[in-house]
């Protein structure tokens, strides 16, 4: 991909133009709603349940990062990677207790309940962040800050591209991770059949713990570079920016196939960025939803599994 | 549904019906009841107003049960006797000379007219308020008080501002003498409360409806959709509420009896971003517009389109085009990767911009190649060029209208106040001492009526904000602005005052 | 605001099945109910609509949302059907009813019916897609599309006027807010009265089997299609009236007043309140409506101000920030700890209460075991994915 941009001429043709720069933003916006999706689909694929507080997971996990960054808060000034491990953490914990104190005691309870309870646990998380920061936006943490690509057209920055290259990687490494661990195995059959595989001697707490825990980092991942993209962080600025789009990335590709997030995040960022490039907003406001709507409906009507997904 | 089921659904949609239909009788009802004043007692309807007699209803009376006093010293009804005299007096004195026959046919200005002309012109400024005469919503006169509602972006916008809630205070309690309070009438305070109207006309809306209750005046610190809704409140129309902003669009705002722009429109700026682009030698290069797709943006769009046309701009091809030139925006933009790009590849050079600060925030990061200008209010300014600067992608380069100067201009300019901590804040204080102005143009005591009727006719003479002038002609009252620059300071925005412009 | 639903549902009182223990004490035992009954109406019927604080208008709020609340429930807690686009709903309600009266000139009353129409149209819509998708796919299609909605519909300037709102003022009969909400009351009483009957009907069973199970319900002969359809219709008849009593609560419908945030807030509320649950629907709701009114403008402030104080340390920042989000961490806090301890929601709660004030006796197994408790009694919904 890169390869080919770095090619394209300082003076590119008019056409190509309106073609490259939709599909360059567009990838670098889908990776993000695909990365958050990454950790929908996870928990989706090991309790059948729609995550609503993964990204102020993110949020929050960023907001931490800041903190440590800038040494505001309970933290010292301390040098970016030791702020993004803190960041990295704090997902970590995050999903460590959601797990324990809400999800665990709603095990037997029906999926629309635990459903409304991640909503909850979403508006508790903009609140308790809200109580440490305040509204007011604070600056990301920032991993890179150079410019990966810059010509007369089109800016590219480190952050951006690093963000691809994640989402990729992760989602090769989470495919890898349940078809050939035995950890990945076992929280198939904990979401399969949860009887069973307690008689077999898994612990289905334990599973259950290790989801969350994942889904945690991979939400803290998510969150970090996103706000990195955006620049700023702020209580439920996540949430607002990419929750739904992320789910839709997620159902699109298919909730069942991991690499299903990154597929459905990449399309979902592209179509959303070539309808607001090429659809006036005087013609047809919301270009981008419409056109997305109109593709998830058509995705779910004809192939209810997605576009990766396997019919299970 | 069998028959016998479906019995409760006919009840049920009868009575909905028979609700609705109750609903549309009886306005008629009420109408025939304000037609015959004896029924509704003579204070059921509106009064409308002309003070100015140029066909623009300057105000309503709303509350004769509070013995509501028309903005030329009349009471309606059968109070004109008792308290028409008084009030006659002390406010008649300018309006009832000089309007009273305009409007005198129709609201019995005649009691206007003729006590005003004998004791016209005895008093001079503004007197204390006196319970019952006219409305005084929002004045507490066991411990002397007038409260004054700020509705701003508190939150909601991405960029919320702590200042907003300090600059009105600042103002009344810290920057009287000694450093205390500001006292009118002698020893009157003024109580200044900031609301979230969260970026969002809705919430502004809900917000200004229920000040209206409380407050005396309501001002409106920025955001336009959320001003163009408060201003047009019904709720706010009918009880006179006194409603004051910075100039934001003209869109529907212009015939409203309680608002006043205390500073210049967008719309009025559009020629001084112009000339700002010639002096600062950012004119004859690309333009871009990217604003949001809002028809409260519309004017300011328009002119500044025709604005770059009639001096031959330039565009991404040829001269300056607005089906090629204009990029329209969403409301609240997630990110700005695709419009930051089409920036890029437009080539463009000189970007004026109107919309969300978050977002102008990210567009300058993602392309700060281009000059920014724009009209102000722009009150989210201070934290785009933090956020642009941190970024570090090449800083931001832009020059931006504001009512008010920077800090420290509007420091030296508001002498005895205390050290403001960013442009809002002074932004604010000035906004309060225009209204400490316009309460000095009422001559009597101080009501909603009387405010607003003191102020139509006049204007306020400036201070850190510049002169604002009504004549009792427009509602838009601002006469100049004052160009700022933006540039970065390190990792932080630096705003300072190069220009002052009049219109 | 509990007087309305407590009105409505009296009928189920009388008409119920016999008194559970055989005690009858005759007008006696009605002194203390009647004297409940009368502090009830006072508060609801006469103190808060005069109040002069501004209840008056979260009263008529607490209303409009309680009318959602039953329009919700009868697809979530009826049908199993879990939505998420209800604001959707709600919203273009409220633009039909704004348009039709500011541009178009409609009558204020007809304005109501065409919002109510409106309203179903677009469930009708939403309906058919729920015959293909189901469960968490359809909670999901449900709010992207009312996320469709609210950045393209809404967002459409002769509708809407975009981001400046379409104003919808009162008539000048309504512009006190006590009559507003007495007017929003009215509504209120109307939507319990048909979700009454919709349950004690055939309809009502039908839709109940569904949730249960469609297969099992299709076997019996129960036409899912048609059931599904008509609960989606009803549930967007009512959003969208409850839409078009908002316009004219607020004056100005915007689409940035109707985002995401509002679809998560119907939803808690109605779960908060206890799905399936009439009277917790309708607390649930009222309680979502009032909750920062009650924390800013009442005593409940100024003990908030001394937790505050407590937990801030005396730092000015922290304790701003912990005032800005009081209300949003109690709201959020409430919810999870009805979920987890308390899963029939405040509907359970009151129910005891609620039953002795119209005639029962005090019903101490009720407050425990809310399934005992008749159809309509409180059950967690079992969509699937």
């Amino acid at each position: 991909m890169s390869a080919v941009l770095l090619t394209a001429p300082q003076q590119m043709q008019p056409l190509a133009l309106e073609f490259v720069v939709p599909v360059v933003s567009g990838l670098i916006q889908g990776s993000v709603y695909g990365l958050l999706g990454l950790g929908l689909v996870l928990l989706y694929k090991s309790g059948r349940i729609f995550n609503f507080a993964q990204a102020e997971i993110g949020t929050f996990s960023a907001l931490f990062a800041a903190f440590a960054d800038q040494g505001t808060g309970p933290f010292p000034d301390l040098p970016v990677p030791v702020a993004i491990l803190i960041g990295l953490l704090t997902g970590v914990g995050l999903g460590l207790l959601v797990e324990r104190v809400v999800i665990r005691p709603l095990f037997s309870a029906p999926k629309v309940t635990v459903v409304v309870a991640t909503a909850g646990v979403l508006l508790l998380l903009v609140a308790l962040g809200g109580f440490l920061s305040g509204p007011e936006p604070r600056s990301a943490v920032q991993i890179f800050e150079g410019d990966f690509l810059e010509t007369s057209s089109l800016r590219v920055t480190d952050t951006g591209a690093l963000v691809v290259v994640v989402l990729a990687v992760l989602a090769v490494l989470s495919a890898l991770f349940f078809s050939r661990t035995r950890t990945g195995t076992a929280i198939i059959a904990v979401s399969q059949e949860p009887t069973a595989t307690r008689l077999v001697g898994i612990s289905v707490e334990r599973t259950s713990a290790l989801t969350w825990g994942i889904a945690g980092l991979l939400g803290a991942i998510a969150g970090i570079l996103l706000s990195g993209t955006v620049g700023v962080v702020f209580p439920g600025s996540l949430t607002f920016i990419a929750l739904v789009p992320a789910f839709t990335a997620a159902v699109l590709g298919g909730v069942t196939a991991l690499p299903g997030a990154f597929v459905g995040g990449v399309v979902v960022g592209m179509i959303e960025s070539f309808a607001q490039t090429n659809i006036p907003k005087d013609v047809l406001p919301g270009s981008g939803k419409v056109v997305l709507f109109v593709a998830l409906l058509a995705v779910l009507l004809l192939r209810p599994a997605g576009l990766l997904g396997k019919e299970t | 549904m069998n028959l016998r089921r479906s019995r409760g659904f006919t009840i049920a949609i009868l009575a909905s019906a028979l609700l609705t239909a109750a609903c549309g009788l009886k306005p008629e009802v009420k109408d025939a009841l304000q037609q015959n004043p004896g029924l509704a007692g003579g204070s059921g309807g509106q009064v409308a107003v002309d003070t100015d007699g140029d066909g623009v209803v300057d105000a309503f009376t709303t509350d004769p049960a509070a013995g509501g006093v028309l903005p030329d010293g009349t009471t309606p009804g059968t109070t004109d006797g008792t308290t028409g005299g008084t009030t006659g007096g002390t406010t008649g004195g300018t309006t009832g000379g000089t309007t009273g026959g305009t409007t005198g046919g129709t609201t019995g200005g005649t009691t206007g007219g003729t006590t005003g002309g004998t004791t016209g012109g005895s008093a001079g400024g503004p007197t204390a308020p006196v319970k019952g005469q006219g409305d005084t919503t929002g004045i507490d006169f066991a411990s002397k008080t007038i409260t004054v509602v700020i509705h701003g972006p508190l939150t909601g916008a991405g960029v919320p501002q702590e200042s907003f809630r300090t600059g009105g205070p600042k103002y009344w309690e810290k920057s009287g003498p000694k450093g205390g309070f500001r006292l009118l009438f002698g020893d009157w305070k003024v109580k200044v409360e900031a609301v979230d109207d969260k970026y969002n006309a809705q919430d502004a809306l809900r917000a200004c409806n229920s000040a209206a209750k409380s407050a005396f005046a309501i001002f409106g610190g920025a955001g336009t959709d959320q001003i163009q809704a408060c201003a047009q409140s019904q709720v706010l129309r009918r009880a006179n509420v006194p409603y004051l902003s910075s100039g934001v669009t003209e869109s529907g705002l212009g015939k409203l009896p309680n608002y006043f722009a205390g500073s210049m429109t967008y719309k009025q700026q559009s020629p001084l971003v112009i000339r700002a682009a010639k002096e600062k030698g950012f004119m004859n290069k690309k333009w871009a517009i990217v604003i949001t797709g809002t028809p409260n943006f519309a004017d300011a769009r328009d002119s500044i389109a025709a604005e770059l046309i009639k001096n031959g701009a330039k565009g991404k091809a040829g001269a300056f085009n607005k089906d090629n030139d204009i990029i329209l925006t969403e409301k609240a933009p997630r990110d700005c990767l695709t419009v930051g790009n089409q920036l890029r590849s437009g080539g463009y050079e000189s970007v004026y911009f109107l919309g969300q600060p978050l977002f102008f925030g990210q567009c300058v990061n993602q392309y700060p190649q281009a000059t920014y200008t724009g009209p102000g209010p722009s009150f989210g300014i201070q934290s785009v060029a933090d956020l642009a600067c941190r970024g570090g992608a090449g800083g931001f380069k832009g020059f931006y209208l504001h009512p008010s100067p920077d800090k420290a201009m509007a420091q030296k300019g508001a002498a005895g106040a205390p050290a403001f901590t960013d442009d809002i804040e002074a932004g604010i204080w000035g906004g309060m001492q225009q209204l400490e102005q316009a309460f000095n143009l009422i001559k009597g005591p101080v009501n909603r009526q009387s405010f607003i009727a003191a102020l139509a006719k006049a204007g306020t003479p400036g201070g850190v904000l510049q002169p604002a002038a009504y004549n009792g002609s427009t509602r838009f009252g601002g006469t100049g602005a004052y160009l700022n620059q933006i540039t970065c300071s390190g990792t932080s925005g630096k705003i300072q005052t190069v220009a002052t412009y009049k219109k | 605001m509990s007087v309305v639903e407590e009105r409505a549902d009296a009928p189920a009182a009388e008409q119920g099945q016999a008194p559970r223990t055989g005690r009858q004490f005759g007008p006696i035992r009605w002194v203390p109910r009647l004297m409940v009954m009368g502090a009830l109406a006072y508060v609801f019927l006469y103190r808060i609509p005069q109040d002069d604080g501004g209840a008056a208008a979260i009263a008529a709020d607490a209303c409009i949302y309680a009318i959602v609340g039953i329009s919700l429930n009868i697809l979530i807690g009826h049908t199993g059907q879990l939505s998420l686009g209800h604001n959707g709903f709600f919203g273009i309600g409220a633009f039909a009813a704004a348009y039709s009266l500011t541009v178009r000139d409609v009558p204020f009353a007809l304005t109501f019916v065409i919002a109510g129409l409106v309203g179903a149209l677009f469930a009708l819509v939403m309906g058919l897609v729920a015959l293909r998708i189901t469960g968490l796919y359809l909670a999901l299609i449900t709010l992207v599309f009312a996320l469709t909605l609210e950045e393209s519909l809404f967002e459409v300037e002769w509708l809407t006027n975009a981001g400046g709102g379409q104003p919808a003022d009162r008539p000048e009969w309504l512009i006190d807010d006590a009559n507003f909400f007495y007017f929003c009351l009215a509504f209120l009483v109307v939507a319990v009265y048909i979700d009454y009957r919709l349950l004690a009907s055939k309809t009502g069973r039908a839709l109940l089997a569904l949730k249960e199970n469609e297969r099992v319900a299709e076997a019996f002969g129960i036409n899912v299609t048609a059931f599904k359809l008509i609960a989606f219709v009803l549930s967007g008849t009512l959003a969208g009236v409850a839409g078009a009593l908002l316009a004219y609560r607020i004056g100005l419908v915007t689409a940035s007043g109707l985002g995401f945030n509002l679809a998560l807030t119907f939803v808690l509320m109605t779960v908060v309140g206890g799905l399936g649950s009439r009277l917790g629907v309708v607390l649930g709701a009222s309680l979502f409506a009032s909750l920062s009114f009650l924390l800013e403008e009442t005593w409940m402030h100024s003990v908030q101000e001394f937790l505050v104080g407590l937990a801030s340390f005396g730092s000015e920042g922290a304790k701003a920030n912990l005032e800005q989000y009081a209300v949003g961490f109690l709201g959020a806090l409430g919810l999870l700890l009805t979920i987890v301890q308390f899963p029939g929601g405040i509907g359970q709660q009151f129910r005891a209460f609620f039953d002795w004030t119209f005639g029962k006796p005090f019903d101490v197994h009720a407050l425990l075991h809310p399934q005992d408790d008749g159809p309509g009694a409180v059950e967690g919904s079992s969509v699937r994915a």
